[in-house]
């Protein structure tokens, strides 16, 4: 089994290493976008408040700007959970299961390709970059919260705070706080929210050295668990064969022949 | 792969992306007169607060602020800009539009850098919030007017009402 996995029995383990590791890229891209564009990646809050303001003000082309922003980022949401479903059929499927990591991967190495090379700050530019951010955030909530059953949600920290929240005070009541369920929950959550915390901190220092450079890291950071999802599946491959082998080579020996 | 239920959503995103409203960077390119100067979320009196350089200065003694007294503001359409100072000198630099179009970052041939928020932008006007930072509890408005291209260089108006103000703050880390 690995962090892609999403069959009913994934171990908490998983759901640590998924929220650890997509949490800091969360907030590294979150926090470089607002450095090199003035916009938030991941506040999809804010941005729903921001296009009511602007429709209130009548401002059309931010509006139309902010609506394109939250479709992008719905639309990620949404292909992540089209290839993590069927990824759900049996047998899952790795690949299907990554791809939208691949495409968040691509996307955040694509925006560190174009500001490092062609970016001539105009706004369209600004615009459209920051699109793709949200696409490459939508992605990775989507498949996160798909692939853990809604127990991982990477960017979604009102929420998480809100049920950290309520953890902590559940976990005050000495009846409750034996209960492993509250236990892995404060834990993910505590994890996720100190996670991302870091990773805003890494973007924001690293930016200040690399500029777009930094979108790289982001992509490496997700290609490191790419890379640990396929070494896990290899190993379980194995492990299953020579689990199964014996049956295998029961079914499929041939009858030995009598000598003469 | 991708459905029939998802064309919709792309038809409604290539509508939006193709725009609508005007572009603020076509609507900024203008010579702008700065017609008002207020401070916002102080605790002083307005009246009182203009007469000082800056807010609370005496807190916050370490950082550069000072007055810019400025005729007009110049964005050109190749993204540079020039302010005419009251005491005839100027500012140059590149004007850069950030975010959705809120942001408007003046970097100074010196290697200054300046930050509002667009408050509003639109045919005939356009307001600026200097953000002076949440420890000084202090927004500088800055109201401007649009400037007929054959308008006078320098505006009796503005001369009349004595020195509209920028804050310049010191070099972006």
């Amino acid at each position: 089994m690995t962090v892609l996995s999403i069959t009913q029995n994934r171990s908490r383990i998983h759901d640590h290493l998924l929220g650890i590791s997509t949490a800091s890229v969360a907030g590294l891209v979150n926090v470089c976008s607002v450095m090199a564009f003035f916009a938030f990646a991941t506040n999809i809050t804010g941005h729903v408040a921001i296009f009511v303001e602007e429709l209130v003000k009548g401002h059309f082309h931010q509006l139309s700007v902010v609506a394109v922003w939250l479709l992008l980022f719905f639309l990620g949401a949404g292909l992540s959970n089209y290839f993590a479903y069927h990824a759900k059929e049996d047998p899952p499927s790795l690949v299907r299961s990554s791809i939208p990591l691949v495409a968040e991967l691509l996307l955040l190495a694509a925006v560190g390709l174009y500001g490092t090379l062609y970016y001539a700050e105009t706004l369209r530019e600004t615009e459209v970059l920051v699109g793709v951010l949200l696409l490459a955030m939508g992605l990775q909530n989507g498949l996160v919260a798909t692939i853990s059953g809604g127990v991982v949600k990477t960017t979604h920290l009102t929420g998480l705070l809100t049920d950290l929240g309520m953890e902590c005070a559940l976990f005050l009541r000495p009846a409750e706080r034996k209960s492993e369920a509250l236990r892995f929950k404060l834990t993910l959550h505590v994890l996720i929210l100190s996670f991302y915390a870091a990773g805003g901190l890494l973007g924001g220092l690293l930016f200040s050295y690399m500029r777009f450079g930094v979108f790289y890291v982001g992509s490496l950071m997700l290609l490191a668990v790419l890379v640990h999802a396929v070494v896990a599946a290899r190993a379980d491959g194995a492990r299953a064969l020579e689990e199964e082998a014996p049956f295998w080579l029961e079914r499929n020996r041939k009858p030995e022949r009598l000598s003469a | 792969m991708i459905r029939a239920p998802w064309l919709p959503l792309f038809g409604f995103l290539h509508l939006f992306v193709l725009g609508c409203g005007e572009n603020p960077e076509d609507l900024i390119v203008s010579r702008w007169e700065e017609s008002t100067w207020v401070y916002e979320l102080i605790d002083r009196h307005p009246d009182e607060v203009r007469r000082v350089d800056g807010i609370r200065l005496d807190v916050f003694d370490e950082r550069s602020v000072t007055r810019h007294e400025a005729e007009y503001w110049n964005f050109r359409a190749d993204r540079t800009f020039e302010i005419q100072l009251k005491d005839g000198t100027k500012r140059t630099g590149r004007w850069r539009l950030k975010g959705r179009g809120h942001i408007l970052a003046l970097r100074y041939t010196s290697g200054e850098v300046e930050v509002y928020d667009v408050k509003e932008l639109s045919s005939d006007e356009l307001v600026l919030n200097f953000d002076m930072g949440m420890e000084i509890r202090g927004i500088a408005r800055l109201g401007f007017s649009r400037v007929a291209p054959d308008a006078p260089q320098v505006s009796s108006k503005v001369a009349e009402k004595g020195p509209p103000a920028g804050l310049k703050r010191g070099p972006a880390s």
